[in-house]
């Protein structure tokens, strides 16, 4: 999908950028709020990730703009620690998340892919961990080109956790995710799940840590 | 009149109650004159009336003797006119008609009447003497009647009283004028001391030391008292400052070299370890940077109005699931135990979730080698919530307290900025809390304790 980044701290925006293409986005970089608002109402894009401190108009200014010409493209915005009160402005003009720096680009990289889920937006279909591929249109696991036989309720617990790598995962959101919101069961029952699903992925790189009280997380561990 | 100058300010309070003073006094001068000018003519009236009555006596009537005369020359208050009638009210003396009194007036014998009338179209002051003369056997009632204009007399009064006008006048010019410049001279002091703080140096908070009137000591003992307020926070931002500009350089330093020497990496593997260290030296920079401006904003009191109710345990959950993945990343075990519901405590749920990180932190960074495990727990009781991190490292025990709270202080060289603790410490003070470290078997065990208001 195409990504724009509007942030004037040209390295963040480069190494954001970076990471983007090589997940195999079209990105666009715009360091100044007028361009950025002059390029978002010519060419537009599909998910933009909006820094509130800009030169100038502000990237709330930016983001109330694309709202107010009904352009319903999903925001992420970026805000540094002092801003907290602007957070919730940001949220209150029509972000649809925010991010405060400094972050991890795991953490970017998650919400974007949350976020595009969210909005059905083509994230790419492959994504790799460790030896394996994770082909997520065709919901199938791939090792060295061979698909691995992984039962439904495996899969699905892989999906969850691969859309939010590198962040813990509650119990309760996987079993919401697995079964569907407001299912009867217990908080036990996806445990074995997550323990045959952890043997399975450990001879691929591939690790599931548990934070016990909180949740799972799916770790890459070559 | 509070924003008028003092000069002013004297000016209208001295002399308005002195101005009204000496209106009713000129005033009260004026009433007295005209009595004392209208009891001096009556009794110069009566002498001359007295003279003229023994004269008629002495003379039968036909002539006044010439101290009679000149004493009606020289009478206070101008021209005396003087009538006078022999027994049996036959004409004698003096000009032909003499004014009468408008109302009918009962003549007492011996004894002088006096009233105001018109003569000739002017006020006159009257008096008139009926006395029993013999003239040449011919016994009967002799009237005199003297007059005098009642403008003489009036004159006399209102010399009198400009006189006293003017004394007063005089009076009152010269308080106005004391006070006017006066005011300067008492206000010198105080001028004085303004240009002293004026041409201070910014950068020279020392006290006041001159002396000054006893009135304005209170104003030089507040102003020494905010200065040396005003110093000694101007001296811990300078410190801060320094100790955070020196924590910031080494970070910095850290990612410059790291990165440096990924350019000239020998190998693909080496390569990609340097490249792993050069990002957690940038994510150490990163967190530096974040924990001072941490305390920069801890170091102003917050007041309770920042405080909002939260509920504790959902923020736990979230700062744990925020710090959660860099603790397993480093294989360490993460166990979480936070109560079953909602515990709605009034706080400020941004410094709680920095507290919470920087003990989860500090446990990761000065764990060493035994490390092998963190626990985040968090109880209540009816008045208060405790939240207590809990590792099998290295250890802390409770009288090492003082140094690891302490900003920028840190019980052994380590990776570390010396600062988590410090905003633990601040983040509970804020809180009306407290920080403990607790005394375990193994590892180290910290405590912070909100009260729940």
């Amino acid at each position: 999908m195409r990504i724009a980044i509007i942030e004037d701290n040209t390295a963040l925006a480069n190494a954001i950028a970076y990471r983007m293409r090589d997940h195999g986005h079209a990105v666009d970089v715009l360091h100044d709020g007028d361009d950025a608002d002059r390029f978002l109402t010519q060419e537009g894009a599909d998910l933009v990730v909006l820094d509130i401190n800009l030169p100038g108009r502000s990237g709330l200014e930016v983001l109330q703009a694309m709202r107010a010409r009904a352009d319903g493209t999903p925001v992420i915005l970026l805000t540094a620690r002092a801003e907290t009160a602007d957070r919730v402005a940001g949220l209150d003009k029509g972000a649809d998340d925010y991010l405060v720096k400094p972050f991890e680009m795991d953490e970017l990289d998650a919400r974007i892919r949350a976020l595009s889920r969210r909005k059905d937006l083509d994230y790419g279909a492959q994504e790799t961990l460790g030896n394996l591929t994770f082909d997520r249109s065709n919901r199938q696991v791939l090792a060295a080109g061979q698909t691995l036989e992984i039962p439904r309720k495996e899969l699905a617990v892989l999906e969850c956790l691969v859309e939010r790598r590198g962040r813990i995962v509650s119990k309760a959101h996987l079993i919401d995710f697995v079964y569907g919101v407001g299912a009867d069961v217990g908080d036990n029952a996806i445990e074995p799940h997550v323990s045959r699903l952890r043997k399975r992925l450990a001879d691929h790189g591939v690790g599931i840590k548990t934070a016990r009280g909180l949740g799972y997380m799916l770790e890459v561990t070559d | 009149m509070r924003r008028a100058s003092l000069r002013l300010r004297l000016f209208v309070v001295i002399l308005t109650p002195l101005i009204a003073m000496a209106i009713l006094l000129g005033f009260w001068r004026f009433t007295v004159a005209q009595q004392t000018a209208q009891e001096l003519f009556d009794r110069s009236l009566l002498s001359t009336a007295l003279a003229i009555s023994r004269d008629v006596a002495v003379s039968g009537g036909d002539a006044l003797s010439p101290t009679t005369r000149s004493l009606i020359r020289d009478v206070a208050g101008g021209e005396v006119f003087y009538h006078a009638t022999g027994p049996g009210g036959s004409y004698v003396t003096g000009y032909a008609y003499p004014p009468t009194s408008l109302t009918a007036l009962k003549v007492e014998r011996n004894k002088p009447n006096v009233f105001e009338a018109v003569y000739r179209g002017e006020g006159v002051r009257v008096m008139k003497v009926t006395e029993q003369v013999t003239v040449d056997t011919l016994t009967g009632d002799t009237t005199v009647t003297v007059w005098q204009r009642l403008s003489d007399r009036n004159q006399i009064a209102v010399e009198l009283a400009i006189r006293a006008a003017a004394l007063i006048g005089a009076l009152v010019a010269t308080v106005a004028l004391v006070v006017w410049f006066g005011v300067s001279i008492g206000l010198r002091p105080l001028l004085n001391l303004e240009e002293a703080i004026a041409v201070r140096s910014p950068d020279d908070l020392s006290q006041i030391k001159r002396t000054v009137p006893m009135e304005a000591r209170g104003i030089v003992r507040t102003l020494n008292r905010l200065f040396s307020k005003v110093d000694a926070s101007m001296n811990a931002h300078q410190t801060f400052i320094s100790d955070a500009a020196h924590q910031l350089r080494n970070p910095a330093a850290a990612v410059q070299s790291m990165a440096e020497s990924l350019r000239n990496a020998p190998s693909e593997q080496e390569r990609e370890r340097r490249t792993e260290e050069l990002v957690s030296a940038a994510r150490a920079s990163a967190r530096v940077t974040e924990q001072l401006l941490s305390l920069d904003r801890l170091s102003h009191p917050l007041g309770s109005d920042h405080f909002r109710e939260a509920d504790l345990t959902e923020v736990m959950r979230q700062v744990c699931s925020d710090v959660g993945p860099a603790v397993l990343s480093a294989d360490i075990d993460f166990v979480v135990e936070l109560p079953e519901g909602a515990m709605t405590v009034s706080c400020d749920p941004l410094f709680v979730s920095e507290a919470v990180k920087n003990l989860v932190d500090n446990a990761l960074k000065h764990g060493g080698e035994t490390l092998s495990s963190i626990s985040v727990a968090m109880t209540s009781s009816k008045d208060s919530v405790d939240i207590t991190v809990s590792d099998d490292g290295k250890g802390l025990v409770p009288e090492e307290a003082a140094t690891a709270f302490g900003r920028f202080s840190q019980i052994e060289p380590s990776q570390g900025s010396g600062l988590g603790l410090a905003i633990v410490s601040s983040v509970a003070e804020q809180h009306g809390g407290t920080v403990s470290i607790n005394r375990v078997e193994k590892g180290a065990s910290l405590s912070v304790m909100l009260p729940r208001l």
